[in-house]
Parts: C-alpha cells; structure tokens; sequence
C-alpha cells in the first residue's frame, strides 16, 4: 500500500490509550482506502510496546527520537518514507518536525492541536496531554520563570507549524479562537468535531443504576494530575456525607502516573472512601457508563473529551468543568446535556452530582439532549469524512506534483 | 482588602523579592491558587520584561526606585500596575504576530493577555511606561 498521510504524533499512538490516541484509531480504521505511516516521536529511552493492534492500512510506524544527541541509534526524519500529505497532531513540539519534514519532501502540511499546549503550561498543568512534565515545572524556585518559557516555547513552535500549515484545525471554537489569537490564518483555519465509536450510538439509550441502587458517578480518564483525580475524591465524599447509598468509579489507567496514582489511593482512603470509590485500573468504560447515573470529570484542561461524548451519545447526563471545549458540548441546540462546574472546586462538582442524583426528570431530558447532539454532530464517521476532505483540499491547493 | 505598592530597583532579584511581596498580599487577601497562580506568572513576565528591556538589564542611576509595583485586590477584582522609567516603551497594543517570523520575541503581552482579562499599555509622564492588567476573581476561564 502507498503513504497517502504521514502522522507525525508525540506522547500517543500507538503506546497510550487515551484521547488522542483514540482518535487517531478512529482515523486510520474510518479511511481504510488510505495507507498511512506513523512518525511517533520518543523522548525516552525505554522501547514501547504498542497499546493498540495495527490495522492493515498502517504501513509503518517509525519512533524518531527527539533527542538526536542520545545513543541507540533510532531513526531520523530522513528514514521517513515520502508520503502525500504529513498530518502532525501537536500536543506540544510535533508541529516542527512535521513542518520541517512537510518542507523537505515538499508536501502539504495538515497541523492538529487538540488541546493548546502552550495554554496548559499556563494554566499550571503539572501534565502536558502528551504525558511530558514542562521542563523545569516541579523546581518551585523556578517554577513561574520556567513556566512562562516553555508556554513561550510552546506558542513559538505552534507557529511554526501555522506558518507551514496549509491547513490547521482544532476540536472546539475556544480553541479556534486561541489559535487565530496566536496568528493562525482564519482562512486555513477549521474546527472539526470529535466523533464516537458506532457502539456508543446503538441500542437502547442507557438504563442507569438498578432499581433500588444508589447513585453511580463514573469519572473515565487516565489517572493523572490533568484529570485532577484527587479533586473527584474530594467531591465523592461530600456527595457521600449527603447520599450515603452513592458509588463511584474511576475508569483509567493507574499506571501512566504511578506517583499521582499512588497518592489517590492512599486520599481514598484517608477520605474513607475505599467501599464507595472503585478504581478499575485500564477497562471498557463500556458498562460504567451504561450503569452511571452521571458521567463526571473534574479536568483542570480538556479539548473536546471523547469521555463526554461516549456519556452523550448513551444517553448519560455528564458533570463537566467550564475548561477548553466542554461548555461546547454541553450547551447546545438540543438543550443541555449536564452541568458545568468550576474547575478545581469539589464542593461545586459535588453540588452537581447531587442534583442530578435527585432529579429524574432533569437527568432524563439531559441524557436525550446529548444523546441527539452526539448523534447528529458526534457520530463515528464525522472525523474521517473530516479529514478526507482536508486531504483532498491540501493536495488540490498544492496542485499537480 | 489590599491596595500597596513597592518600590524596587530594576534587577532580577528584586523582581524575585517584588513577587513573594505580592503573593504573599495576594493570599492574605484570600486569593484563590487560580488567580494567586496568575498573579505570579504575570509579574514574572512584566517584571522581568521591564528589567531586561525598558531598563536593558542594567538598573540606572535612581537610588533604587526604578519600578513601582502597585497591587489591588477588591471583592472581585486584582489590579497590577507596573510603572518605569526606562527607554523601550512597548507598543500600545499585543502585535499582531508576524507569521513569517514565528521564532522572534513578541510573546510577553500576548501571554500577558492570556493570564489576564485587561492588559493596557501606557506611556509615563515624560518618560518610562504604565502597565495595567486587570484579572476578575473567582470566575471561570473557558
């Protein structure tokens, strides 16, 4: 199979399962008549194994090291195959090397930011979405200098790839604007919608705790400080004080921050929340969230999370924090589909769960109102049907080789 | 609740000694980590910008008092002001950034902008530069 898009990606695909690396999944298996290679580009020295099985139409995934001085030997941008098009999906640096390898082969570049990088050094998240600590972050001496240098690091490598980029798209219209802010062309510039797996759409919409259950409040994330893990402690054992019947769930992987991890167990249990709160470690959110009363997440930084749109298109209310893409989503023409919350503030994210915990009707009509938003605008083939026509439109612009 | 100024010379350890100052009126003031973290992220860029521009990293001749940092917190408002009397007085407003130079300076408003919800940028009595940044408390920042 020819390289019709090169992906050049940090901190995902194919090693981690979370959002981004989700959506590239959706990508390559929504365009099987497209070959695809993958430039993952590696900061460590620890060989990875992949999180998630290959389909047939990804022809190659190269890990590139971004750290030439470092022995071992990994492969350089010129091991690259040539491609169509390079596509980088930014959580950070991947806007340069895709625009240098874009440059060198002479073909159009497609750059993706899901979140803003350089709004999440600011925003003190001790995590980038690629899963990178910014440098200097956990010297507090340091720690607004360093900070604000790589947030300037950030928004200068992110310019390069607007400069290069013959279109550049993002998930959410608070992040549109963020990037035109920075010097994105409107004109080059489009928001593309976010999509589920087809499974989360069918059947019956979703039945909620059993008759005679407490409430189930589900958090589905990756265990780490973006997520602000500890902040959903916090709110279950207010929700707790107030509904003794309640249970929890956080659905995600334990072993991406082990530290942060670790610590969460050990606050669970000093909150003694260890009855009510269930961690699952890495599982199919699947039947949590059929089961939920509400999905919730308490991000301190999110795009446009996958999270919410599986909950939407069950027919889950969702709790969500007023950050990045999630006002978007919850608000809409079909009506709300949650609660919006402030971030970092467990009472308020408790407040929520309460709520809708209480309230039949309003939990009913919230799961409809998502559920036909994510149907309409959310559904499995949005993205690659996206991404086919921002193909075809970069290799038109470019005009014949 | 809070309304103080301090007067500080234009070199990098008083800039550190000036943002302890006002973290400090900035928690005592019951500022949220949120704005507290603001705060701190914005005057490191001002400050260290007027010290290495305005001033071009050497403090002059004024007996120490090159920068004046006022600070105001009301129920619902925090209000820096950072006044100069250097040269390089910064442009009126963020630049437009030049794409064609994604690698060169022009980050500090912009980034400013970003942390803030007002930033103006005036021209002193005579000479120097008047920084004002405005952040409203406790509200959400999608």
């Amino acid at each position: 199979m020819t390289i019709d898009v090169t992906l050049v990606l940090e901190g995902t695909y194919p090693y981690v399962t979370g959002g981004v690396s989700t959506w590239v999944d959706g990508l390559v298996r929504g365009l099987p008549d497209l070959g695809f290679a993958v430039v993952h580009l590696r900061d460590e020295e620890a060989p990875r194994r992949a999180a998630r099985a290959l389909p047939a139409n990804v022809c190659l995934v190269l890990d590139v090291d971004v750290d030439p001085e470092r022995p071992g030997g990994t492969a350089g941008l010129h091991d690259v195959p040539d491609g169509a098009v390079v596509h980088a999906l930014s959580s950070g640096t991947a806007a340069v090397p895709g625009a240098a390898l874009a440059r060198a082969r002479g073909v159009p570049l497609v750059l993706t930011e899901h979140g803003l990088a350089w709004r999440e050094a600011l925003n003190g998240t001790g995590e980038l979405e690629s899963g990178r600590p910014p440098a200097g972050a956990r010297r507090p001496a340091a720690r607004a200098e360093a900070r604000l240098a790589w947030a300037r690091d950030l928004a200068a490598m992110a310019r390069t790839g607007y400069a290069e980029a013959t279109a550049i798209t993002t998930v959410c219209s608070a992040n549109a604007r963020r990037q035109r802010r920075l010097g994105a062309p409107a004109a080059r510039s489009a928001v593309t919608h976010n999509g589920v797996a087809a499974r989360w759409l069918q059947g019956a919409p979703a039945a909620g705790p059993g008759a005679g259950e407490g409430p189930l409040f589900v958090l589905v994330g990756r265990v780490v400080p973006i997520k602000d893990t500890m902040g959903f402690l916090e709110a279950a054992r207010l929700v707790l004080d107030a509904e003794p019947r309640a249970r929890f769930a956080v659905v995600g992987p334990l072993d991406q921050d082990p530290d942060y991890a670790g610590g969460c167990l050990t606050r669970s249990a000093d909150l003694g929340l260890e009855a009510a709160v269930r961690f699952t470690g890495e599982a199919d959110p699947c039947p949590w969230v059929a089961a939920a009363t509400a999905v919730v997440l308490s991000s301190v930084s999110e795009a446009q999370p996958l999270a919410l749109l599986e909950a939407m298109a069950s027919g889950v209310p969702v709790v969500a924090p007023r950050v990045g893409g999630c006002p978007e989503l919850v608000h809409g023409a079909e009506g709300d589909a949650g609660l919006l919350t402030v971030p970092g503030d467990p009472m308020a994210c408790a407040r929520a769960m309460l709520r809708l915990a209480a309230d039949d009707g309003l939990r009913a009509r919230m799961g409809a109102a998502g559920r036909a938003r994510a149907g309409r605008r959310h559904g499995p083939h949005v993205v690659p049907s996206a991404y086919r026509r921002v193909y075809e439109r970069a290799l038109a612009d470019r005009g014949p080789a | 609740m809070v309304d103080a100024s301090l007067t500080l010379a234009a070199s990098l350890a008083e800039v550190t000694r000036a943002r302890a100052w006002a973290l400090e009126q900035a928690r005592a003031a019951g500022l949220g980590e949120d704005d507290v973290f603001a705060l701190e992220l914005a005057l490191a860029e001002a400050l260290t910008n007027v010290v290495r521009h305005a001033y071009g990293g050497q403090a002059p001749d004024r007996g120490g008092e090159d920068i004046v940092l006022g600070l105001r917190v009301d129920a619902d408002e925090l209000r820096i002001t950072v006044t100069d009397w250097g040269h390089a007085a910064p442009p009126a407003q963020a630049p437009e950034i030049d794409l064609d130079e994604p690698r060169t300076g022009g980050y500090g408003l912009f980034l400013l902008e970003q942390l803030m919800d007002e930033v103006r940028v005036s021209p002193g009595d005579g000479e120097g530069t008047i920084l004002q940044m405005h952040r409203r408390l406790g509200v959400d920042r999608p």
